[in-house]
């Protein structure tokens, strides 16, 4: 990495560190609201970018995430933890199920998959209002993470939200890179550039596609539990395929396969979303236009930009 | 003593077509052994038929007096048979280095989740190895989607060569090359075989006169003669065949 780069990272994580101490309460919340989609993102650039395998559907286990943790405060009354654990084992289940037959497609055939198999469990859900609440949602109160001592740590206080978050976000892309540069990694991009050699060499592809998709599908699911803490909420249209959509755009805007990417471009238009929305209705145009521009001209996104302008080791 | 690689009446259709008819295939230990044959004589689908790629239609493969028919490629390679394509394949965003890493990896249990790839050590000692057997250890960092063609020969023969196999089976290891080039890679090819047993399919008929121990001919599907260079090309038979073919060829 480049000096450049590194001083621009040093900052960008002091920034995020003392955040809440320059930003006012909006802000600070729609920078941990950028964050836990950023897993989204990272989650499936996993998949992705390193594995090589596009999703449409990992909605399934962000939405999945989601009403793991309200589902477990609301019927089964739960602390945070277990119910966070839950929500996430839930997420890489539906994700161990699904990839058995997903897996076994590629390209267009496993993105059409990946689609029917969200959009099957989103009108499961649509339909069984009774327990999910539909597309209007069910709303929950969410206990403390921490109670002892008189010291109480809870999600309604703004900034233990936002630190929980942030550690959380840090926690995900740390292990996240450390899988991409594992042997575990090396086999995923091995996998993702050349499926038949990998096979020659004795590697059971279907396999680590498989693993892949499973622990894509368990930082999806993360994802999802996060934001419906922080909203207190949790809807069928989380499982909408609009959702996997915006996590493919941020993660081809940001550069897929540099796992920072993916959680750059979640924060730009997610931004752009927020900002431009209160002044220009048609907000889309200007965020597809960007998508369209960055695709023709950085194929391998911002991250990609910025690393070609260096020269190489 | 077993045979490293047996075949008993293998046999391949498509649909109408028989593309393998009936081969029984025999190779002792330590042979450099080349195929050959016309074009459509059964070759690259016999490798196929071995490696794992497509199933039999009849017939049996044993690899050290072990039954392999119809296991998956990826569990015929654990077994210690190593093949390279007749297209060169690699992973061309990965360096060198990286491709030959994956290659070497694969002999052990399963890849580590978190333990960095790369790292000092004894596999790293045995890709640098490798790398400095086939002459690539100053592109070691290089994509390498950006090789020169000889050069990915070359890496593919690192790669394979990583697997630790018992049995190597080339698919024109030389189409393609440059004279110069298909000496270089003769003489490894033939510097390999005191180590592993090689079948190789190959279309330069000086290098495989040159090089292999002995010849099979293969002719629509069939096994037509075996035997040293020296009985191969005073074979009628043979003869016959590769005229015949560039007579319709031509």
């Amino acid at each position: 990495m480049s000096i450049a780069l590194r001083v621009l990272a040093a900052v960008a994580v002091t920034v995020l560190g003392v955040a809440p101490f320059l930003l006012g309460q909006f802000e600070t919340g729609l920078l941990a609201e950028m964050m836990v989609w950023g897993i989204l993102a990272m989650g499936l650039d996993l998949l992705f970018g390193y594995t090589g395998m596009l999703s449409f559907g990992q909605a399934l286990f962000f939405g999945l995430g989601a009403y793991g943790v309200a589902l477990s405060f609301l019927v089964f009354h739960w602390p945070f933890w277990p119910a966070l654990a839950a929500a996430v084992l839930l997420a890489a289940f539906a994700a161990g199920v699904t990839g058995f037959f997903a897996v076994r497609l590629t390209w267009h055939y496993f993105a059409i998959i990946t689609i029917i198999f969200s959009l099957v469990v989103y009108f499961f859900a649509v339909g069984r209002s009774d327990l999910t609440g539909g597309d209007d949602g069910v709303s929950f109160q969410v206990p403390p993470m921490l109670a002892a001592g008189g010291i109480e740590l809870t999600v309604y206080e703004p900034i233990v939200e936002y630190y929980f978050v942030l550690l959380v976000t840090a926690a995900v892309f740390l292990v996240l890179r450390a899988v991409t540069r594992s042997e575990l990694g090396l086999v995923f991009r091995a996998v993702r550039d050349n499926a038949e050699k990998a096979s020659l060499l004795g590697y059971d592809v279907l396999r680590y596609r498989w693993i892949s998709f499973v622990l894509a599908g368990a930082f999806c699911g993360l994802s999802g539990a996060l934001f419906a803490m922080k909203s207190r909420y949790a809807s069928a249209s989380f499982l909408f395929w609009t959702v996997s959509g915006d996590a493919v755009i941020w993660t081809v805007v940001g550069g897929a396969g540099t796992l920072v990417g993916p959680l750059l471009g979640t924060g730009l238009l997610i931004g752009i979303r927020d900002y431009l929305s209160n002044w220009f209705e048609h907000y889309l145009l200007v965020v597809g236009a960007l998508a369209i521009v960055i695709v023709l001209l950085a194929p391998q996104g911002i991250v990609g930009l910025l690393r070609s302008r260096q020269p190489r080791p | 003593m077993t045979a490293i690689l047996e075949t008993r009446g293998l046999t391949k259709r498509f649909g109408g077509l028989t593309a393998v008819d009936g081969v029984d295939f025999t190779l002792p230990r330590g042979e450099l052994r080349a195929i050959i044959g016309p074009n459509g004589a059964g070759k690259s689908t016999f490798f196929n038929l071995v490696s794992g790629f497509l199933p039999p239609t009849s017939g049996e493969v044993y690899f050290e007096g072990r039954r392999i028919t119809g296991l998956p490629p990826h569990r015929v390679s654990r077994l210690g048979i190593a093949r390279t394509l007749q297209v060169k394949s690699v992973f061309p965003s990965l360096t060198i280095e990286e491709n030959v890493w994956v290659a070497a990896q694969s002999r052990q249990r399963a890849p580590h989740p978190l333990r960095p790839a790369m790292r000092a050590g004894r596999l790293r000692e045995r890709v640098d190895e490798l790398l400095e057997l086939v002459g690539l250890t100053r592109l070691a960092r290089v994509a390498a989607g950006n090789l020169a063609y000889g050069d990915l020969c070359l890496l593919e023969m690192a790669m394979a060569l990583g697997t630790d196999p018992t049995l190597l089976l080339l698919d024109e290891p030389t189409a393609g090359m440059s004279p110069e080039e298909t000496a270089r890679t003769a003489a490894t090819i033939r510097a390999l075989s005191k180590r592993v047993a090689i079948v190789l399919v190959e279309h330069d008929m000086e290098m495989v006169l040159e090089i292999a121990d002995t010849i099979s001919v293969f002719h629509q599907g069939r096994l037509l003669a075996e035997g040293t260079p020296k009985e191969i090309t005073a074979n009628r038979a043979v003869q016959e065949a590769y005229l015949g073919a560039e007579h319709a060829e031509g």
